[in-house]
């Protein structure tokens, strides 16, 4: 079942790939750099019984390209920290970080003013924990396939207006064992990308998650645009032990347009 | 929001548009926070009663040990339970809590306060081991010379005085490099035999155990096995892993080795010692060890903040027999007392002296 999906879906892209080849229009090409803010109310039970609430810096890289369609990558890394407990006494770092790749179909036949996308996407994201050094830990790894529905809209010359919506389909899924340690962590404690990349395939009974954005973007000049972004990702895991996410994300960057 | 009547396709309309969405923004900020809850669920409530009741059931749920150390945490749970309501204070709270948890006599049990106190299970025999060696009567008394190794913690080697015997001691199982046990062996290599002294021995990394262990070895053997709970039923453990000394190098030592142990001799202490007597030319003089061998927990979480680390492992020595709450037990028993460090005399010391005499004819 998992793999038919995982057919079906790969298929779907390379065909709008293939469809979108053939009715490119000029393209335009954006490289940037950006920066941010997120908050997060997270509950993972493996590390702790408590609900986490914290805020980090996020940053960002990203290359997108749009002509008819929209082709995006990005890459984001943010650390902060994470209080509970009585007074919010209990400090634990956490590190986040994504690698993304999304291509957007163009569905009307012209580029109108307001366009409607649908696309898929191949997102890493990883949320790693760390107590104390080390003393605690715990960590999410979800890399997959997600199916990408977006709109775009154009208010006024120069500006832009875009949001997206992304469902993950097939996960491949990595999280600590029922006691948060196990004989394979201490053998690779040194390697933790040993760690954090032995996971599953999993269902979407067993991950959940939506994420949606939403962003302005405004041309500064002939070469620069200027654009904000708002973020919301919900994440639900249910494996050996239970992890809930909600995250908002602000995030501002600058864009190089060629 | 603006409602300022600006003509349609001008820059205003924009201004309204972007007002617009600011609001949109701030209302889904308002709505995602108050139905963070509803996504995340309800924190736990910080109650003496809730911080109790978290506590027992993470033990019941994940700890390892209850069958080896032959420990019934339901009945225990009906001592102590009747003894917590909301109104005890922190006080009260932590001394149920540290008695109840006294029951497993498991030092890798551990609670702390978060504010520089903590209380260890059945550690009251382990600290009073430490008044019963002096490091400084054994450099005095009984050695030519140290050399200590500053790479390492608590890692130095001497010559015992006026025998043709080595002394090695490692009090911790951390460092940057446990190879450098071979450069040791090297320099005490020509001595007949090697005393082995690991009594206070703290633990730290199993496989700085296996490393260390690996410079006397005499060949491969099966020494134990280690399983992880896994599960919430007392007997759902992982699969085995089973751990063999590295086989013998060139420059192995496998002349007679005396291990000084003490109640102190704890963990990857006790690791090392349980590769060490699994050579032929190794001998255990002294006092039991802790008998704490598993693998220890992430730490654990509780409302009010206090934080604590239990046992997540099983470990079985080649016969199906585990040593958790026993430790190994020495070839020749042996213990000081205050007194005998407080007259200059370390007795177990002496004892591994004469066993070198009186059995390898070594002074």
């Amino acid at each position: 079942m998992k793999i038919s999906v995982l057919v079906i879906f790969l298929i779907f892209l390379f065909s709008i790939n293939i469809f979108a080849q053939q009715q490119e229009s000029i393209p335009k090409n954006y490289l940037g750099i950006g920066i941010g803010y997120r908050l997060d109310n997270l509950k993972d039970t493996n590390f702790s019984p408590l609900n986490q609430k914290g805020g980090s810096l996020f940053y960002s890289i990203f290359y997108e390209r749009h002509s008819k369609n929209i082709m995006k990558f990005n890459i984001k890394y943010g650390d902060g920290i994470l209080k509970s407990g009585r007074s919010d006494r209990l400090s634990t770092s956490y590190y986040t970080g994504s690698v993304g790749f999304t291509y957007l179909k163009n569905l009307s036949t012209n580029q109108e003013s307001t366009n409607f996308y649908v696309g898929g996407s191949y997102n890493l994201d990883l949320l790693y924990m760390d107590w104390f050094n080390q003393d605690a830990f715990s960590y999410v790894s979800a890399q997959g396939l997600s199916i990408n529905l977006a709109v775009s809209k154009q208010p006024a010359p120069k500006q832009y207006i875009e949001s997206t919506i992304a469902i993950p389909v097939l996960q491949f899924l990595s999280r600590p064992p029922y006691n948060g340690i196990d004989e394979y962590i201490i053998e690779n404690q040194d390697e933790p990308l040993n760690i954090i990349f032995d996971g599953k395939l999993t269902s979407f009974k067993k991950y959940k998650s939506i994420h949606w954005n939403v962003n302005y973007r405004y041309e500064i000049s002939n070469n620069f645009n200027l654009k904000f972004d708002y973020d919301l990702n919900i994440q639900s895991v249910k494996t050996v032990s239970e992890f809930k996410s909600l995250s908002n994300r602000f995030s501002t960057s600058l864009l190089y347009q060629f | 929001m603006n409602l300022k009547a600006y003509p349609i396709g001008s820059q205003q309309v924009c201004y309204i548009n972007f007002n617009m969405k600011n609001l949109i923004f701030l209302f889904a900020l308002i709505s995602l926070s108050s139905c963070s809850q509803a996504i995340i669920g309800e924190d736990q409530p910080d109650t003496q009663t809730n911080n109790f009741e978290i506590f027992w059931n993470d033990f019941e749920q994940h700890y390892s040990l209850f069958t080896e150390r032959d420990i019934n945490w339901n009945e225990l749970y009906n001592v102590y339970r009747p003894q917590v309501n909301d109104e005890i204070s922190d006080e009260e709270l932590w001394s149920i809590l540290s008695n109840l948890i006294e029951h497993l006599d498991d030092s890798h049990t551990t609670l702390y306060d978060g504010n520089g106190h903590h209380y260890s299970s059945g550690y009251s025999l382990n600290e009073q081991s430490s008044f019963e060696i002096s490091e400084e009567l054994i450099i005095s008394k009984y050695l030519d010379f140290v050399t200590e190794i500053t790479s390492e913690d608590r890692l130095l080697y001497g010559k015992v005085k006026d025998k043709n015997i080595g002394y090695i001691y490692l009090g911790v199982m951390r460092g940057e490099n446990p190879s450098v046990i071979d450069d040791i062996i090297h320099e005490l290599k020509d001595y007949d035999a090697i005393i082995f002294d690991i009594r206070q021995n703290e633990g730290g990394d199993d496989r700085y155990s296996a490393r260390i262990a690996q410079a006397f070895s005499d060949g491969k053997h099966f020494v134990f096995t280690t399983q992880t709970r896994n599960g919430v039923n007392y007997d759902d453990f992982d699969e085995i892993k089973e751990f063999y000394t590295y086989p013998n190098q060139e420059n192995s030592y496998v002349k007679p080795v005396v291990v000084l142990t003490d109640r102190a001799t704890i963990s990857a202490g006790e690791t090392l010692l349980s590769y060490m007597k699994s050579y032929e030319h190794v001998i255990q003089v002294g006092d039991s060890t802790a008998g704490d061998f598993s693998t220890q927990s992430n730490i654990r979480f509780l409302p009010n903040a206090w934080h604590y680390i239990y046992s997540i492992q099983k470990v079985l020595f080649p016969n199906g027999e585990s040593l958790d709450g026993v430790g190994h037990v020495p070839d020749i028993y042996i213990k000081n007392t205050e007194a005998d460090i407080s007259s200059l005399n370390d007795n177990v010391f002496d004892r591994a002296i004469k066993y070198l005499f009186e059995e390898h004819n070594i002074e």
